[in-house]
Parts: C-alpha cells; structure tokens; sequence
C-alpha cells in the first residue's frame, strides 16, 4: 500500500497547527476544485487535499496518524506496512451507503477503518440534504468531458467509454467497479453541449433509481479547421498571383470539397462565406456558415527570371505605397 | 471489482429532457430555497413553460446548478460568491476559445 504524506499533501510542517492546515487546504481546494480548475489531475489532487485535510483537523485523527508515520514500515519498494493488528480496531466499520469511503484511498480506510470521513459527506454532491441512512434515494450522476474530432461531432460516432463507479453491493458495502460503455453520440453536438446517458451513473440505494451519466462534448483541436459558435472558420492561403487575377480553387469543408470563387484583387484577411457549411446546432435552427480567410502567401525563394518580373511588377505599380497609413 | 461489462447505448441530445423543479432539487440534493435563489441570483434561467410560474430545466441548467451546489459546499462559497466565480470561469472559457480562434488565424 501506497503512504500518504498528509503534511506533504497540504505543504505544511509536521508541527503545523490548526489554522495552518486550514488555510493551507483552502487555497488548495479552491485550485483544484474539479469544477474550477482545467488541470488533468485536478479531481485526483482535490481528493487527495480533502483525504489529508479530514485526518489534520482533526486531533484524534492527527495524532493516530502521526503515531502510524513512526511506527509503521516503509519497505523497500517505497509501500508502506502499517504495524501488526492496526487495522483490527477499526475495520469494523462498514462503508455503507452512497458517499461513503469510495472516495478515500486504501490507506485511509486502512487506519481509519472505511467509514468515511465528515469532508466527503458534507461534500458529496448528490447527497447534501439527503439523510445518510434514508432507504430510498437516487445515485449520483457521474460527469465526464469526451473528446471529438470536429468530423465525429458532425456525423454522429460511437465512442467507448470506461468509467469506474462506485456501487453499494448486496451487503451494501460500497464497492469499485470498472464499468466500459459503447455510446452512439448523435450527429450535430456542438461545444460545451451535454449528452446524456439516463440510467448509467451511481446505482441509486433501495428502491431509488440510478443517476445519469452526463457528458460534456469538447472539440479536440483541428488541424486547419477553428470553432467560432456554430461557423466553421478556415485559413486559406492563395498565391499572389492568383489574388490579383482572381481564381477558383477547391476548399475543404467539414462535408467535403467545394469549389471556391477567389475574385480579381482579393487580399491578405478578406473573408469568403460559403453558407450551410458551418454546424448544424440544434434541430429546427439553421447551420452555420464557413468563413474562409483569405491569405497571401509567397515563395520562399524566386528564380531569376520571377525575380526579373517583380522588378517589371515594381515598376508598374510605382504608385502603390501599402505603408501610406504611417504618413500623416 | 468485478469484471467489466459492455453495452451499447444510444445518447440523447440534452435539449430533449426538461426537468422539473423537483427533479432539479433531487440532481443537486438542494433544496428548493436554495434553487430558488440560486435562479434570482441568475446562475440560470428556467423555461417558463407551459405557464410562467411553471418552471422547467435543460440538462445544461441542471449540471450548472449541480456545479454551483458543489462550490458551495466544498468551496465554502456564498450564493454571489458562486455566482461570480461561474461568470468568470464562463468568460475564462469564452476567452480560451477567442484565443484558439485567433491562433487559428495566425499564418
């Protein structure tokens, strides 16, 4: 089993005191509040300030705690051994109901028995106001973020899913589960938009029904195409011959090619729309466009003779001064 | 743990359930007052449907007031206190995404 350094985990010293650790497991709770921070991690490190938080306020707690940091065995693997018949005074709490020690690591329940703790209670999310020991009440929904590539969110995809839930078994103990879902995920999500699995999150408890899975749809980034709303924008790079004589050329959009019509004089930063080709957004409204932007792009080098033009070019077109803005 | 399990399952679209008030309270485990006040402190807005003093939410306005009944509790946050942070992560998010936009645009 893994050893949890409580002081380490809320960056005090070992003889910090009370309002240390409080302010300490504040500010950190507030940065990786899951709800709050973008970090990977940030569910995984809120638990872990909330777990060591539970054990430092608390004086009994503390002081058991600190006695297992001396006594017990750190083995050569970097695990821990807690000392013979440590876990016998406690282990006779059960983890019952919803929000109960799920949340606590191994080694948490192994000093302290899995009972859980007053923090994850109180913060549970689904249970606030809900008795602890009532019969019947429905499972916690479980959100997730998923990840489309702009053509899977356009088309509609099938997506796997692996979760692990926490779930009461027949004795009601609270127990892990390492669930894998196949979700058809229909065309047209958009940004930000929750789909919703009724039925898959936390088995409720009695005769309460299961929460819901929700999920929330994230773009993945592109690698040309951009999401402003519901248009789809596209950088496309025109030679500069082809901006000044104008041209047709074929752009992608996120439903196949189409042909484009570049006019005679267009510029770096003009904007073409091609309509109906942005997302579809909700049913009955009407899709966005794609908006391309034009760009000029040139050669890296020219051959003498390209050279010979521009020169011929600079001569024609003496009278096209494009810094005049700097002149009052 | 047990062994793993698969299934096959069709999604719905959010927009395709509302849920009542009662139902709201149940999600987030709040209670009504709190809910109530939490919608005159604006963090969301109910359908007024099918009468104005019957009220209806999407699953965004659930998992939004869920978010809110979180940061009160494990953030010890006040109802503005909490209004004020979903502002401001929502106008950090729309931020991001200007700047993803932007970068987009870059040559």
């Amino acid at each position: 089993m893994e050893f949890k350094d409580y002081y380490k985990i809320l960056g005090v010293p070992e003889q910090a005191d009370v309002s240390t650790i409080k302010s300490s497991y504040r500010k950190l709770a507030r940065k990786y509040h899951p709800d709050v921070s973008k970090e990977k991690d940030a569910e995984q490190h809120f638990k872990e300030v909330g777990e060591a938080y539970t054990v430092l306020k608390d004086a009994e707690k503390r002081a058991e705690y600190d006695m297992l940091r001396q006594q017990g065995t750190r083995q050569a693997d970097g695990g821990f051994r807690p000392p013979p018949n440590w876990q016998n005074a406690h282990a006779d709490n059960g983890g019952f109901g919803p929000g109960g020690s799920g949340d606590f690591s191994d080694f948490f329940d192994s000093i302290f028995g899995a009972q859980g703790g007053g923090f994850h209670q109180a913060g549970g999310s689904a249970h606030r106001s809900q008795s602890h020991h009532s019969a019947n009440h429905r499972g916690r929904d479980i959100h997730h973020k998923i990840a489309l590539f702009l053509e899977e969110a356009y088309e509609g995809c099938q997506r796997q899913l692996s979760l692990r839930v926490s779930e009461p078994d027949e004795n009601g103990f609270i127990r892990q589960r390492d669930k894998v879902l196949n979700v058809k995920i229909p065309a047209g999500v958009m940004q930000g938009q929750h789909i919703r699995l009724a039925g898959q999150g936390e088995a409720g408890v009695g005769e309460g029904k299961a929460g819901d899975l929700l999920l929330e749809i994230e773009f993945a980034p592109h690698p040309y195409f951009a999401v402003d709303g519901k248009n789809i924008l596209l950088t496309l790079p025109i030679s500069c011959w082809e901006a000044a004589l104008g041209t047709s050329v074929e752009a992608p959009t996120i439903s196949g090619k189409v042909k484009l019509k570049v006019p005679k004089g267009a510029n770096s930063g003009n904007k073409l729309r091609i309509k109906g080709k942005g997302l579809v957004g909700k049913t009955g409204e009407k899709a966005g466009d794609q908006i391309v932007t034009l760009q000029v792009s040139l050669p890296t080098s020219h051959s003498s003779e390209a050279e010979a033009l521009y020169q011929k070019l600079s001569e024609c077109e003496a009278d096209f001064n494009p810094r005049h803005v700097f002149e009052g | 743990m047990s062994k793993s399990e698969i299934v096959v399952i069709e999604s719905t679209l959010s927009e395709h359930r509302l849920f009542t008030l009662e139902e709201v309270c149940e999600r987030c485990g709040s209670h009504t007052d709190i809910i109530i006040e939490m919608i005159e402190y604006g963090i969301v807005e109910p359908i007024e449907r099918p009468s104005p003093t019957i009220w209806h939410f999407n699953t965004q306005a659930v998992v939004r007031l869920q978010r809110a009944q979180r940061l009160m509790d494990e953030l010890e946050l006040n109802l503005s206190g909490v209004a004020l942070s979903l502002e401001l992560l929502d106008k950090i998010d729309d931020l991001q995404n200007h700047i993803a936009v932007l970068k987009s645009q870059l040559p």
